[in-house]
């Protein structure tokens, strides 16, 4: 009898130092609600004081001191119920509906705590059943045991039987495991219950209510119940060791006591040696043991995967295309947490969304969109760096609901989780920028991400990121190379056709120049040779009049060259000296008269027509003169014998325009495109004029594009003529 | 006595017509001109003259064809020396000529008429 006293005093002492490491733990060394933390703390505490005097209790030798510890160990007993309601109700967040229910409980624990050294609550100790001192119930004891301890559990073990079907993920993770720890925590240390009315149940339950203080701290490693450091891990494991050593150390001792009779006996002592060289060798290979428990059962997922991440990230390292380490990591992931979906998203810096790249398990889900568009999500990922948990949001939301638009946010932001399907999202950040996510879904398990697995996903996350913003370089470099050359082939190609055009220009250029000075050569030469002095004088001014007709034709050309090769390099504007006002009727017809030598000798009839009103332009004489000169000539150039040509001046509100129309061969409609670009002549030019160099044109149209207001355009109808025409600005 | 010397000068631009009429006709060669190609080949088939002088720039068709269609023109004899007579230096069109049967190909500037003059004069109307 006296051992399964002493074991059940260990058991005592053992829930007190457990429960009041769980309850420090969630206070000091967790994040989350303090509130909620407090609660928890307390209600840590109360199981402690009891289970502590409780050991203590069933040690006491007389009936004085066991009477004193049995009414202390009420103080824990007392406080049991209402923490736990109020722990369960703040839990699940429903403590205002319930507030009167609290308010009971809380006032008539004071009552009994007032009452609690007194015979009301404890009437006295007796030996029941070979229990020296169990105690017996005074009359508020009949009330806290069937309304407070009874009564209100029964209401708590409801709500969250109530909240576990309306719950998911990691909150119904936790409800489960909180619901379970505390119905076995109660059902077991009610056994200390039926000896106070002298029902023959034995306490026997007792030690197992470590099961359900340890049901906490599974949870809370587990499933996040709270959010804490790796450092219980540890401590779980010491926790452990000691419990182990404890155990093996009154195995020893009970089992020499059954063989030699005592510990003290020689070969008592002798084998003592043995079992502690044993001890020594077997020692690591517990401590081993329980680390290797621990982590499976505690840690499975960072003990299954840490393996696999490091050959990962060694693999990351190493590869530079975008799709293959989107593929390794996504595939990688699936199978390691054993994940329903993953889905990895990258940037497309084009159009500000994210793109699917690669996708694992999705196929089945509909109406997820392959892209992205950048939202309030991505950005509210990419200022939170981390792992986003959809199932802490509502934590986060909880604990933010003081702010202003705190709370909305979170849930904003779980609802668009829950839309596209996402459990958590691991962003991928580089210098502040969101460079793609990993989404993944549900556990096949059905069970919630573990902090473990966070810690493990970030990991990746970050040496992701790293990769990716490696491949999307290289990506970008591979594209602009590839850009770059395209652009040199296309460059290449413009170049090839400009040479060619020149190389056109230059054998005209080159007959152009040649031809008058063959004449100027050959009439010169002729003169010197004394040919003509036996002429008459009529037949030498036709010499002169083709020498001085040729030359002008050369110093033409040459203008034109120079202009073309000016007006080339694409700045060419007028400078604000070169600008004049001046009558454009005058003008115009000045230049015009100068062609009439040209227009007769194919008997073309050159006329001009203008308002009678002055008109004053703002141009530069200089190069309106060659503009003219050019139409005009073109003109003549393209127009059959026998043709017409006239020369229009029309009055605008803001410009005046200048036509030329002619009843010339016209241009063909395909090469009326791109007329004015250098060199470029229409199909049928050769058959009327073959001494167009393609300049004539270009240089027009550069120089009125130069010009303020400044225009050239054109109509015409192949054989049956064409208009040419200008506009300057009207000056007043 | 043998017939009269012939020349006929094919070119488009009225000057060097009037130019080098008068130094042929001056050294008494008969000298016929025409404006362009196809006039050209016509006098041609019509007169047989001794030498062609064909430039190849010209409005109509122009000089390297108008030497293709001469050079299958039965009408006009085989010995008819057709000499291109251009400014126009573009090589491939040279070449051109060159393998159509062109006799000899000069640039205007460089010979003054008078030298023109005296090489048709001893090399082809001997």
């Amino acid at each position: 009898m006296d051992s399964i006293i002493r074991l059940l005093s260990i058991s005592g002492f053992a829930i007190s130092i457990i429960t009041c490491f769980v309850g420090f733990v969630a206070l000091f060394k967790s994040k989350g609600d303090p509130r909620l933390k407090f609660i928890f703390f307390f209600m840590c505490l109360s199981i402690a004081t009891w289970s502590f005097f409780y050991g203590l209790w069933l040690l006491a030798d007389n009936h004085d001191e066991a009477l004193f510890l049995v009414r202390s160990l009420g103080l824990g007993s007392i406080l049991i119920p209402i923490f736990h309601l109020h722990w369960i109700f703040s839990f699940l967040g429903i403590e205002k509906k319930y507030k009167w229910l609290l308010w009971y409980g809380y006032i008539s624990s004071v009552i009994f705590l007032l009452f609690a050294y007194s015979s009301l609550f404890v009437r006295d100790v007796e030996l029941t059943y070979g229990f020296p001192f169990w105690p017996k119930p005074g009359p508020l004891y009949h009330i806290y045991l069937f309304i407070n301890f009874i009564g209100l559990h029964i209401i708590g073990f409801y709500q969250l039987l109530v909240h576990l079907r309306r719950n998911q993920g990691i909150k119904h993770q936790q409800i489960k495991h909180v619901f379970i720890g505390l119905l076995l925590g109660v059902i077991f240390g009610s056994t200390n219950f039926p000896f106070w009315y002298d029902i023959n149940i034995p306490p026997y339950g007792n030690p197992i209510v470590i099961i359900y203080i340890s049901m906490y701290a599974y949870t809370m490693i587990r499933y996040r119940l709270f959010d804490i450091h790796l450092v219980v891990r540890r401590g779980t494991i010491r926790i452990i060791l000691a419990a182990f050593i404890y155990g093996m150390f009154h195995l020893v001792t009970w089992a020499m006591v059954r063989a030699f009779g005592s510990v003290w006996v020689k070969p008592a002592l002798i084998t003592g040696i043995f079992i502690a060289i044993a001890f020594v060798l077997v020692l690591p290979l517990v401590e081993k043991g329980i680390i290797k428990l621990t982590n499976r059962y505690l840690y499975a997922s960072i003990y299954n995967s840490q393996k696999t991440l490091r050959s990962l990230t060694r693999k990351l390292t190493r590869i530079v295309d975008v799709l293959k380490i989107s593929s390794l990591i996504t595939e990688t992931v699936h199978e390691v947490l054993d994940i329903e979906s993953v889905r990895i998203f990258a940037q497309n810096s084009t159009n500000h969304c994210y793109h699917l790249v690669h996708s694992v398990g999705f196929e089945s889900k509909k109406n997820v969109s392959c892209d992205l568009e950048e939202c309030f999500f991505t950005r509210w990922v990419r200022h939170f760096k981390k792992a986003v948990v959809k199932d802490e949001l509502q934590f986060m939301a909880m604990e933010h609901r003081h702010r202003d638009k705190g709370a909305e946010k979170f849930i904003k932001i779980q609802k668009y989780m829950e839309k596209i399907g996402g459990e958590v999202c691991i962003p991928f950040v580089v210098k502040r920028e969101l460079i793609g996510f990993l989404l993944l879904g549900a556990k096949i398990s059905r069970d919630a991400y573990t902090k473990e697995d966070i810690e493990l996903l970030e990991t990746l996350g970050n040496q992701t990121a790293i990769a990716l913003e490696n491949a999307l370089l290289y990506e970008n470099m591979e594209q602009s190379v590839e850009d770059q050359t395209k652009e040199i082939k296309a460059k290449n190609v413009y170049l090839e056709k400009l040479l060619a055009m020149r190389g056109q220009f230059l054998d005209i250029a080159s007959h152009q120049l040649r031809t008058p000075i063959s004449v100027i050569k050959g009439y010169v030469s002729m003169l010197r040779e004394g040919d003509y002095d036996s002429q008459t004088p009529a037949e030498k001014d036709e010499v002169y009049r083709s020498i001085a007709e040729k030359t002008e034709k050369l110093s033409h050309i040459v203008r034109d060259i120079l202009y073309a090769s000016e007006l080339d390099t694409g700045e060419f504007t007028l400078k604000e000296q070169d600008i004049a006002r001046f009558p454009i009727i005058p003008y115009v017809s000045k230049i015009v008269s100068m062609h009439q030598d040209e227009a007769r000798v194919k008997n073309i009839s050159l006329t001009f027509s203008a308002p009678g009103d002055a008109l004053l332009v703002r141009a530069s004489e200089r190069y309106m003169e060659v503009v003219f000169d050019n139409l005009i000539t073109n003109a003549l150039h393209y127009t059959p014998r026998d043709g017409k040509i006239v020369v229009r001046v029309k009055p605008f509100q803001d410009v005046v325009r200048v036509e030329v129309e002619d009843t010339g061969v016209g241009i063909p409609k395909e090469d009326q495109p791109g007329l004015f670009e250098k060199f470029k002549r229409g199909a049928n030019a050769n058959s009327m004029y073959t001494d167009g160099s393609g300049l004539g044109l270009f240089i027009t149209k550069e120089l009125m594009d130069g010009h303020p207001n400044g225009k050239v355009g054109f109509t015409s109808e192949l054989n049956k003529g064409t208009t040419f025409w200008v506009e300057m600005e009207r000056a007043l | 006595m043998d017939r009269e010397k012939t020349v006929l000068f094919i070119e488009d631009d009225p000057d060097q017509q009037k130019m080098y009429s008068f130094v042929f006709k001056r050294a008494g060669v008969r000298f016929l001109q025409a404006q362009n190609g196809e006039d050209g080949i016509k006098i041609a088939e019509r007169e047989k003259p001794d030498v062609i002088l064909l430039d190849i720039l010209m409005n109509g068709i122009d000089g390297v064809d108008t030497l293709e269609r001469m050079k299958q023109n039965p009408n006009i004899p085989k010995t008819t020396a057709i000499i291109i007579f251009t400014n126009y230096t573009k090589e491939d069109v040279l070449k051109r000529a060159e393998n159509l049967g062109a006799i000899e190909i000069i640039i205007k500037t460089d010979v003054v008429p008078s030298e023109l003059v005296d090489r048709i004069r001893k090399k082809y109307l001997k």
